[in-house]
């Protein structure tokens, strides 16, 4: 048996506990996701599920990147202590079986448990390509930092020492030397990965932790002199395409690889209409390629009272949930109601309007 | 042929030196025991048989490879065993096993089968919840399995108890006598290495102190005990092979390390007129705790004579 396959196969066993939990954790947020977004609930949330998920989305990059660690750090390349070091076991072939154990279990597992999340989603290809690039890129980076200080590290309470010291230098230096405009997330991205993954190599060939740790220290340190990218998320209604008959409750709209949802309408406290929508698209924040035109007669400001019959008062964001590489916002709308009308019909877009019945409050007969 | 070699082998910690210029020539057969103290210079010397640390000057070859280019076909003949070296723990011995197997071609199943049963291992208990001296008996099992040409052990007694000292070194005698290995063990336990090496090279602080056959060296020394009558003592200039010199009222004791019936019995013929010499044979612990109270007083004698 070729021993690369022979030496991941061990790690599988090594891992498979901790690994099939994690994976849960990843099928678990996809599938609150994708409930979400097919949930054609107007008072569901999102602002408070987002700080929960948030977390749920540290914890899953930090345990895969603890996984990546205990893979490396069972074979460390420079122990004179090391199982493998007196064993006939190559250097190549245990920094082969170490990549392909990380890329295999930590990256191409979950994206084959989210890939179906997508799919139900209603994205189209190019759309799960992003999203899988999206993910395997933030979570080939952490995997590669973990691999890293398995790699490098002597035990891990030098772990839980030094990387919060190195972050800490990487974040001072990137506030100490902003650059404007930084340079894409996915480039900082991909070249903080690369950075890793050299001194993996090197800590595996040259079997010299110094060597190893001074150059990916000093290579993060570049990494981060490009700058921190503020990621910009703009969420934007594209024009229906269906004009001339009313929009529909719970209507989705899928333009490129974005699915725009009305989710429905209520009324506030005020007894204003209140318009619920939702985006929802593959998470983009590291290609950057949102920025789309406005609709035509679509105004985004609070307060434009100039056009007849209706006006935003506030495009208020009930929330982003962002997670499995899978974004969904909503928009809270509200909409001033004529009064002394059983339904009532607003302009959503220029070739589209929304029917809806009016409060019976302000129906006076 | 010889199956590991030095020459000037040396090995720096910073300022201080754990190897200093070692010359060895051990041949293919039999065991050889390192023995020294502790920080004696044993593991580091090991450390650098094993291609586990670069040496600082010298060379080293091991199976005719130059130490600094081990690699999977040369570890596919050596077998390793320490008591520092990090096992799968998380594996049950059969695991272990089968993960050990593959590493192999030339792994022999009835060899294994034949080690398990005198070893005494559990197959389905988990590594972590063996006693040290089982997980010894484990690791050797491994070492052995594939009949390796070069079984090193470093410290393979530390931590063990009496009694599993007693079974783990019986195992050792009895899996020596399953194949043509050469054995090269380093330990501070010298009765327990004392019961099955040929051979012994002794360290003393990196430097190598003695470097011959067992039976060589036991042969050459003796704890000689000389009963003094009332004559005056003719001479106090002692000879060199002279170890440990005591006197106490009509009786003095020495450890000669060069012993010959007649030429040490003259030797104390010639300072001791009317004396009878009694030379008793030494066991290695004996010899070594000699050499090194011998190696201490030279140690202090020369840096007296810096001060002076």
């Amino acid at each position: 048996m070729n021993l690369v396959v022979h030496l991941v196969r061990k790690d599988w066993e090594r891992v498979r506990a901790p690994l099939f939990a994690w994976y849960a954790l990843i099928a678990g947020k996809a599938w609150c996701v994708w409930h979400l977004m097919r949930s054609a609930e107007v008072a569901t949330n999102l602002a408070p599920l987002g700080a929960i998920v948030g977390m749920l989305n540290g914890i899953e990059a930090a345990a895969g990147a603890l996984l990546a660690f205990r893979l490396a750090f069972d074979d460390k390349p420079w122990s004179a202590t090391a199982f493998s070091a007196t064993r006939p076991i190559a250097r190549r072939e245990l920094l082969g079986a170490k990549a392909a154990g990380g890329v295999a279990f930590l990256i191409v597992g979950p994206l084959v448990l989210l890939a179906p999340v997508w799919f139900a989603s209603g994205f189209s290809a190019s759309g799960i390509g992003v999203a899988a690039t999206d993910w395997a890129l933030v979570q080939g980076l952490f995997v590669a930092l973990g691999l890293l200080a398995g790699a490098l590290a002597r035990d891990p309470g030098q772990v839980m020492l030094v990387m919060p010291l190195l972050g800490g230098v990487l974040l001072g230096c990137a506030l100490w030397m902003p650059r404007e405009p930084g340079a894409p997330m996915w480039l900082s991205v991909a070249l903080a990965a690369v950075v890793a993954g050299a001194g993996i190599v090197i800590a595996y060939r040259v079997r010299r932790r110094m060597v190893g740790l001074i150059v990916a220290a000093l290579g993060l340190v570049g990494v981060a002199r490009l700058g921190v990218p503020a990621i910009q998320e703009q969420f934007l209604l594209p024009a229906w395409p269906d004009s001339g008959r009313p929009v529909r409750k719970g209507e989705t709209r899928v333009a490129g690889s974005h699915r725009w949802t009305l989710v429905g309408h209520d009324y506030d406290e005020k007894g204003r209409l209140v318009l619920v929508a939702q985006s929802a698209r593959p998470s983009y924040p590291l290609l950057d390629t949102l920025r789309e035109p406005l609709p035509p007669g679509f105004v985004r400001l609070a307060g434009s009272d100039d056009l007849p019959g209706w006006r935003w008062l506030v495009p208020l964001r009930q929330g982003t949930v962002r997670t499995a590489s899978l974004s969904v916002t909503r928009w809270q709308l509200a909409l001033r109601e004529p009064a002394g009308k059983r339904e009532v019909e607003w302009p959503l877009f220029a070739n589209a309007v929304l029917r809806c019945e009016a409060n019976p409050e302000n129906s006076t007969p | 042929m010889n199956i590991i070699e030095t020459q000037g082998l040396t090995c720096r910690y910073g300022r201080h030196e754990a190897v200093h210029e070692l010359d060895l020539a051990i041949p293919a057969g039999g065991v050889t025991a390192l023995l020294g103290a502790n920080g004696a210079g044993k593991s580091t010397t090991i450390k650098l048989l094993m291609n586990l640390v670069a040496p600082s000057a010298g060379r080293a070859s091991v199976l005719g490879v130059d130490s600094r280019r081990l690699g999977p076909a040369e570890f596919r003949r050596i077998g390793f065993v320490s008591e520092s070296q990090e096992l799968p723990r998380w594996m049950t011995v059969a695991r272990f096993l089968d993960h050990c197997r593959p590493l192999y071609p030339r792994w022999d199943r009835g060899l294994e089968r034949t080690l398990l049963d005198q070893l005494d291992l559990p197959l389905d208990r988990r590594l972590d919840q063996l006693s040290r001296g089982m997980l010894m008996k484990a690791a050797l099992l491994s070492s052995l399995a594939y009949r390796p040409e070069l079984l090193v052990l470093d410290e393979p007694f530390g931590g063990l108890d009496p009694l599993v000292r007693e079974e783990f070194v019986r195992s050792i005698l009895e899996v020596s006598a399953l194949g043509e290995w050469t054995v090269l063990i380093a330990s501070h336990d010298i009765e327990e290495v004392e019961r099955f090496c040929d051979r012994v090279v002794l360290l003393d602080a990196g430097r190598k102190r003695i470097d011959e056959s067992t039976e060589a060296l036991q042969a050459r020394f003796r704890r000689v005990e000389v009963s003094l009558g009332d004559e005056p003592v003719a001479s106090l200039d002692l000879p060199a092979s002279w170890h440990g010199y005591e006197r106490a009222g009509h009786l003095v004791r020495f450890v000669e390390s060069a012993y010959d019936p007649i030429v040490t019995e003259g030797a104390c013929r010639a300072r001791f007129a009317a004396a009878s010499v009694v030379a008793h044979s030494m066991t290695l612990r004996e010899i070594f705790i000699a050499l090194a109270r011998a190696g201490r007083a030279e140690t202090k004698n020369a840096s007296a004579d810096v001060v002076a």
